[in-house]
């Protein structure tokens, strides 16, 4: 009943897809062509942490955790909402910003995450 | 700082591999913790290709994607370090009550019809009880194995795998429940937002409501839905061991916090887990309960907050019983009633019946009955 088990939890989930974004993000700023693969797990991950009315937990928190993001960083709500439009009409330069916010988000969430693990915060 | 990166990867290899080493073998490791090891040796035979690839790949090392090859070597190595933390730790500091505490928790999987393979259970925990679903490990403090008024908390730990790991189809309506719960949690919030911002409300009282929002998005409902479920699964001892929690260590029990990841308040825990026996049939042991609490808050002088009612309405709290109700239902698991004989239900649903008998006797009836119990697992 510590707050160990929900730690765990970000921790596991942030890790899962910044390792997704941060590979997105080496690879564009090579090839601005970017694999369909790499795309379509971005563009799945992009429209289940928008969608409003996700049903699934672990992406709600994931929202959760963006959104509060957003409004500390005086970001419009609407300011993730292009990425899919971005994504298919490969608009990297438009969409790399937007990548790298993400990145920094779940890595600092993560990274906070793991010394509530170890104790050391 | 180029070759600095490339050096600290092949030393993080290296631990790696010294992380392996520390796994013991089949002899030393017993039955409990060998998926464990597998778990921890696999996970970090995974690690250390990354870490290689990291090394070796040619987009990783342009000078552009220095930043990221920074930041994905954190992130691999807060693995390793977590691997370290807790599964090697766990491993090798192996208690000779962790016999008894994985019968004990195989043996309340097996009651509660739980739907997931029963976690490892160590007994050397620091932190009070807490789970690690990526790992099905659960820890227990060390003394607990020798009492029984805490052994609830283990229900609440279980709840945590049924929300936490992704995309398994047996627990999937558990998750779905907390989902649509959470739905109505969103749009509670934001309506709140919504008029207060009519209003031309203070920004300070807005942001509030948006902590709140979060707190219930990231924390609260999880924790809540981890009580309902040990509510719901084991009955009334689950309530009187989140009583005796609270004597000893949360007397804030109205106080909302607003800072990120905090737990919910004591209150909205007990009252949640009220309304969870109430909806499955122990109704008067629920105003038992809520007699000794209100006699509990009066004792250590603590009255309702004008914020409380607004950042957990009784409302959303009926709500979390009713949805987490149906999700353990869907998924098959046993819900308690008054007449369940299993013999983890039986035994602490009794001590707390008889610790409220004589509870300054209690000690020697619990010794007995632990006793008793432990033979017969």
């Amino acid at each position: 009943m510590s707050n160990i088990g929900l730690n765990a939890n970000t921790f596991q989930l942030t890790g899962k897809y910044l390792d997704l974004l941060n590979d997105f993000i080496v690879n564009a700023r090579i090839n601005p062509a970017v694999t369909d693969v790499k795309k379509d797990q971005l563009l799945d991950f992009i429209n289940k942490v928008i969608d409003e009315n996700n049903t699934q937990p672990q992406y709600q928190l994931l929202s959760s955790i963006i959104e509060r993001e957003l409004r500390l960083n005086r970001k419009p709500a609407s300011y993730l909402g292009t990425i899919p439009n971005e994504i298919e009409t490969d608009n990297v330069d438009a969409l790399l910003p937007k990548i790298e916010f993400l990145v920094d988000v779940l890595d600092n969430e993560n990274n906070e995450s793991l010394m509530k693990i170890r104790g050391d915060w | 700082m180029v070759n600095y990166i490339n050096g600290a990867i092949r030393e993080s290899i290296e631990k790696g591999k010294a992380l392996m080493s520390k796994i013991p073998g089949a002899r030393d490791l017993g039955i409990h913790f060998a998926a464990l090891a597998n778990k921890a040796n696999s996970e970090i035979n995974d690690l250390n290709d990354e870490l290689d690839f990291l090394y070796s790949d040619p987009a990783y090392n342009d000078p552009k994607n220095l930043r990221s090859k920074f930041l994905t070597f954190r992130s691999l190595t807060g693995k390793l370090s977590k691997i370290e933390n807790v599964v090697i730790a766990a491993i090798s500091r192996k208690s000779e009550d962790d016999e008894f505490v994985n019968k004990l928790v195989y043996q309340i999987c097996n009651e509660i019809n739980y739907p997931l393979p029963s976690p490892a259970a160590s007994c050397l925990s620091q932190k009070y009880y807490h789970i690690y679903p990526e790992y099905n490990l659960i820890c227990i403090p060390l003394l607990e194995a020798e009492f029984l008024l805490h052994i609830p908390d283990i229900y609440h730990e279980l709840g945590h795998p049924l929300i936490m790991i992704q995309n398994n189809p047996k627990t999937e309506k558990f998750r779905n429940n907390l989902g649509y719960f959470n739905l109505e949690v969103k749009k509670y919030f934001d309506e709140e937002i919504k008029r207060r911002e009519m209003n031309a409300t203070s920004n300070a009282e807005i942001e509030t409501l948006y902590a709140w929002k979060n707190n219930w998005l990231q924390v609260w409902s999880m924790e809540l839905f981890c009580d309902l479920f040990a509510t719901i699964t084991l009955g009334p001892a689950y309530l009187w061991s989140n009583l005796h929690m609270c004597t000893k260590l949360a007397w804030d029990v109205y106080k909302v916090p607003s800072q990120k990841g905090a737990h919910p308040p004591g209150e909205a825990r007990m009252k949640v887990a009220i309304f969870g026996l109430e909806l499955i049939g122990f109704q008067d042991e629920a105003n038992t309960i809520k007699g000794k609490w209100e006699e509990f808050k009066k004792i250590i002088d603590q009255k309702k907050s004008s914020d409380f009612s607004i950042a957990l309405p009784e409302s959303l709290l009926k709500r979390a019983a009713e949805f987490c109700l149906t999700g353990t239902q869907q998924i098959g698991c046993q819900i308690a009633k008054k007449e369940t004989s299993d013999k983890v239900n039986l035994l602490l649903n009794d001590a707390w019946a008889e610790f409220w008998k004589q509870p300054e006797t209690f000690f020697s009836w619990e010794q007995n009955a632990l006793k008793q119990f432990k033979e017969s697992l």
